[in-house]
Parts: C-alpha cells; structure tokens; sequence
C-alpha cells in the first residue's frame, strides 16, 4: 500500500504530536519535577516567553555556524577536488584527513581558543573543523567514482581536463556534495555550540550553560528545543535546495517517497 | 579539409597503419586488432562489417583518440591521434548522454568544447546553436523531446540523440558505431534515407560500423569485412551501386548478391574457428 503524500503527513504529525502528548502526560501523571524533566508545556512558554531574551544568542551560533559552515564547503571542496583527481594527493591527504578526523573536536576547543581567544573565533572554527571532513570525502568520492563514458564523450571531442572537470567532474559530484551539505551544516551548529558551552559568553551552548547552572531547567530545555527546531530547519532548506539541483541523481523520482 | 596538412595527407582522411592491439596480458590475453592496414579517402563512406567482438569498436576508439595501439600507426585527418583531435564527430555504441543536461544541451555538448564554436558557445546557445540542435534532433523525430532528460527517453531515442551529438558540430570525419542497432527496422530505413542525403549534401568521410549488412550495402561506398580473434581484415569490397540508392533497391538483385557474397564471407570464417 501506498499513503498519499497527504495522509503520509497525517500521520508523521499525529505521531510527533503524541510523543510531545506521552511526555506532558508521564511529567504530570506522576508529578515530575521541573528541575528533572520539565514538561513540552512548560518548555514551549518559557521558549516564548523568553524567546526576546534567547534570540540574540540564537544570531550569534547561526553566525559562527554558517561561517564555519561555508568555510567547510569551499576548503572541503578544494581538498576534496584534490584528493580525487589526483593519485599523489590522495595517497598523502587522505591518511593525513582521517588521523585529524579521528580527534574529538572538544579537545581542540582549547587550542582554539589560546590562537583566537574565547568567543566567536573557537565557535567558527570548530564549526569549521567538525564539517569539512563529511565535505572532503564527498566531493572525492564522487569525483574519483565518475563513470569512464561520461569523461569519454569529451575526450573524443579533445577537450582538455579543464573541460572534463567543468563539464563532467563538477556535475556529476554535485549530489555528493549535496548529501555532504546536509551533514555538514547539522554538525557545524553541533561545533559552534558546543564551543560556545566551553568558551564563550554569547551564544545558544553559553546560554544554555548559564540557565542550568541557574537550575533553570525550562529555560535549558526551551533552548534545546530552539537548537533541535533550527537543526530541523537546516536540514530541510538543504534538502530541498538539493532536491532542485539533482533531480536528475535520482531520474526524476522522489528519494524519501 | 584544413590547409595546414602536409599535401601526401591531403586525400586520406584515416589512415591505420599496421595497427595491433591487445587487452590484457598473458594468459586471458585478447588479440583485438591484429595488422590493421586500412585508408579512407577523404569524402568516402565507409562500413566495417564483421561478427560480435572483432575489435570493430576498438578501431573506432583508437580513431577517437580514447585506445592507444599496442604498435603501428593511425593518423586522422594527416594528424597521429592522441594529440588534439581534428574535427571528428563520434557515436557511442552505447551511447552516454550527460545526465544532467537536457537531450538539447547534450546535443549542443560538442559546440561547447569544440573550436571554433565554443567561443561563440554562451552568444549562441539560445540562438543559432540551439537551432542547429533543434533542425537535428526533427530530422531524426525527436524535436518534441528537446528539452527532456536523456533517462526520459526510450533506448532508440536516446541513440538517435546520440547521433545528433555526432553531427552538431559538422565534422569532417564520422565515426558511427552501430548508431541505427536499437531501432525498429521503419525508423532505421529512414534513418539512412535521412544520413544519405546529409552524406551527399555534405560529404563528410564516415567510417560506421555496423551489423545490419543491408545498411552497410545502402550507405557506404567500401564495405570492409573483418573476422575475430584477432581482428583482421578478410575483404576490401568496393560497393557498385548507384546513388542516391533507394530502400526497394536493396531489394534488388546487385545489392542482396552483395549481402549474400558478404555472409557467405563471414560464414566461413566463424565456421573455421
Ligand atoms: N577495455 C577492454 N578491456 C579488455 N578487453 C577489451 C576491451 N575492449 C575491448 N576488448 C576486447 O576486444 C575485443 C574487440 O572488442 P570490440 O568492442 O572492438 O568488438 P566489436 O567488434 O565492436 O564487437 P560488437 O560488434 O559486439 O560491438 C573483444 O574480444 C573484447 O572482449
Ligand atoms: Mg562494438
């Protein structure tokens, strides 16, 4: 059976709302208490209540986020175009990639914020340090993955590897670079906000740390709710910014259908 | 033809000299092409004929610039292949369109990438190329699809595509490689109605490989025959039809005694093997 695209929203929607509808429930059935797990209503008024005071925080990681973010897609882009166009590169690059990709980015907070002191500058770049690396390994796989026939068509032409980039290379990556870009941007805002709980005195992470140390558990939980709503809207836009440019990826048909 | 040829080219358009090429080594070693001599006059149509595998393709690719031969020597237009390529326009057998780009976009792809037109590509590509592309792609009943996607197209459309991208930019040499195989028989029969008159009108030199040995007694003037393993020439035979031929001639007695006479040829080889 196949549900419409109608019913289909039906249903995730009433299955999104009754989970929110369980949780107000089990908080008030056995009279949880607010500095535990606050209940979806008490969590959704302080979010507006407070959204004045929250906003201005929310600007600065969405700022540091997508800074980091666009830094990660044109150096992740670069590097990745490197590695998979040429053998040398990825021989030398790609191990060295993976042995920085394998650091937990908490521990280059620190550092971070030694060269660039405490603030905006750590938030960019652990943004940018968390991200680049779903970026690179996208944009060479899909360049070193590029089917023989395609490059081909234009070398039977004399094109040269300019040509083959620009006209083969480059398209034929664009979905991989899409898919990276969904990834990258979620767990850019990841970076800047967990720099942010670290060393920072503006921003979502930073409010959020002041609020709990308060033990002002609704107002923690309502800007839990702010970061998971912007990470949803994020992912969206990208998703359907990628929908748009690579259509012909998936021939036409609807990959979440 | 260009003028900066030296004048002992001036009349071949391809030449293969000695040709030889062999895939993989050793043991699973597969003997393509062996002592391939073959020269096309500039301005004639020529069909290579012979059983599945006979390195049929692989002449073509080497022509193209996209296989290196093992030894000996092919020149194209007076030039050694592999350096920038002289005007040839070529059909895939399986033909590969650029899936991102509209059937019209892939069909303008050459004017893009080829000298002199892409200089002119972005003034013209809403104007005079696209209406090159879309005079192409009617003659070969394909002018409602224009702007689809090459996956929105059956397999015969998208070889008929294929054939447009060959000839877009007008090249002095053609290499076809079984550009009619996945048509129905009407649509091909007008399809070499439609590639002669364009053969006439322009005279490009075109070397087209194919299986259909009807097609290759209608179009060329020089039927080459070839066998397998290794891939060699069996016969140089020049086709004494006159044109413009029509499809009830290749029902007549000359040009089924020439099919005949070319099976006859290709029989007793793969019954030697
Ligand atoms: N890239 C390759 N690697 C290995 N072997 C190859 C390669 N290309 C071609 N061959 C071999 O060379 C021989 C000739 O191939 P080719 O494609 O030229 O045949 P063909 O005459 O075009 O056949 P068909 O009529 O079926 O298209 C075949 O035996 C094939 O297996
Ligand atoms: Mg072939």
């Amino acid at each position: 059976m196949k549900l419409s695209d109608f019913t289909m929203r039906i249903y995730s929607i009433a299955i999104i709302v009754s989970v929110f509808l369980f949780w107000e429930f089990v908080c008030r059935a056995f009279d949880v208490s607010q500095f535990i797990l606050p209940p979806p209503s008490s969590i959704i008024h302080t979010l507006y209540t407070r959204f004045g005071a929250l906003q201005p925080h929310l600007v600065q990681t969405l700022y540091t986020t997508v800074i980091g973010f666009t830094l990660s897609v044109v150096i992740g882009t670069l590097i990745g175009g490197l590695v998979g166009t040429s053998r040398l590169a990825y021989e030398a690059i790609y191990p060295i990639l993976v042995g920085i990709s394998s650091i937990p980015k908490v521990a280059l907070i620190p550092i971070f914020v030694v060269w660039m002191g405490a603030g905006t500058g750590p938030a960019i770049a652990t943004a940018f340090a968390i991200s680049v690396f779903p970026v690179v390994v996208n944009v060479a796989t899909g360049l070193a993955t590029t089917e023989p026939e395609l490059e081909d068509v234009l070398k039977a032409l004399g094109a040269s590897k300019a040509d083959i980039f620009w006209n083969v290379g480059l398209p034929r990556t664009m979905p991989y670079l899409f898919a990276a870009m969904k990834v990258a941007i979620t767990v850019a805002f990841i970076g800047s906000i967990t720099s942010e709980t670290i060393a920072a005195n503006r921003g979502i992470g930073n409010a959020m740390l002041v609020a709990s140390s308060n033990f002002n558990m609704p107002l923690v939980f309502a800007a839990l709710l702010m970061i998971s709503i912007t990470g949803v809207l994020f992912y969206t836009l990208f998703s359907i910014v990628e929908r748009r440019f690579t259509r012909w990826a998936t021939r036409g048909r609807d990959p979440l259908a | 033809m260009s003028s900066f040829q030296p004048a002992s080219h001036a009349s071949k358009a391809i030449e293969l000299d000695g040709v030889d090429r062999v895939f993989g080594q050793d043991g699973s070693a597969v003997h393509a092409l062996n002592d391939i001599n073959l020269d096309v006059d500039a301005g004639d149509f020529v069909a290579l004929v012979g059983p599945s595998g006979c390195g049929k393709s692989t002449i073509l690719r080497i022509l193209a610039g996209l296989e290196v031969p093992d030894s000996g020597a092919a020149t194209v237009a007076g030039r050694e292949v592999g350096s920038p390529a002289a005007k040839v326009g070529l059909a895939f057998q399986n033909p590969t369109m650029l899936p991102w780009l509209t059937v019209e976009a892939n069909v303008m792809l050459p004017l893009k990438i080829v000298r002199p037109y892409r200089d002119r590509y972005q003034r013209e590509r809403k104007r005079s190329f696209r209406d090159r592309a879309m005079g192409l792609l009617e003659s070969v009943g394909l002018g409602q699809f224009a702007s689809k996607y090459p996956w929105q197209l059956s397999g015969g459309m998208v070889q008929r595509a294929n054939l447009c991208r060959a000839l877009i930019h007008e090249p002095d040499i053609l290499l076809l490689d079984e550009p009619f195989g996945a048509l129905d028989q009407f649509t091909r029969e007008s399809l070499w109605i439609t590639m002669q008159s364009m053969w006439i009108e322009r005279r490009p030199t075109v070397l087209l490989v194919t299986h259909d040995l009807r097609e290759a007694a209608f179009l060329a003037s020089r039927i080459i025959v070839m066998t397998p393993r290794p891939g060699r020439i069996l016969e140089d035979i020049a086709v004494p039809l006159q044109r413009p031929r029509t499809i009830e001639g290749t029902y007549d007695t000359q040009s089924v005694d020439l099919c005949r006479h070319m099976r006859a040829l290709i029989d007793s080889r793969e019954g030697a093997i």
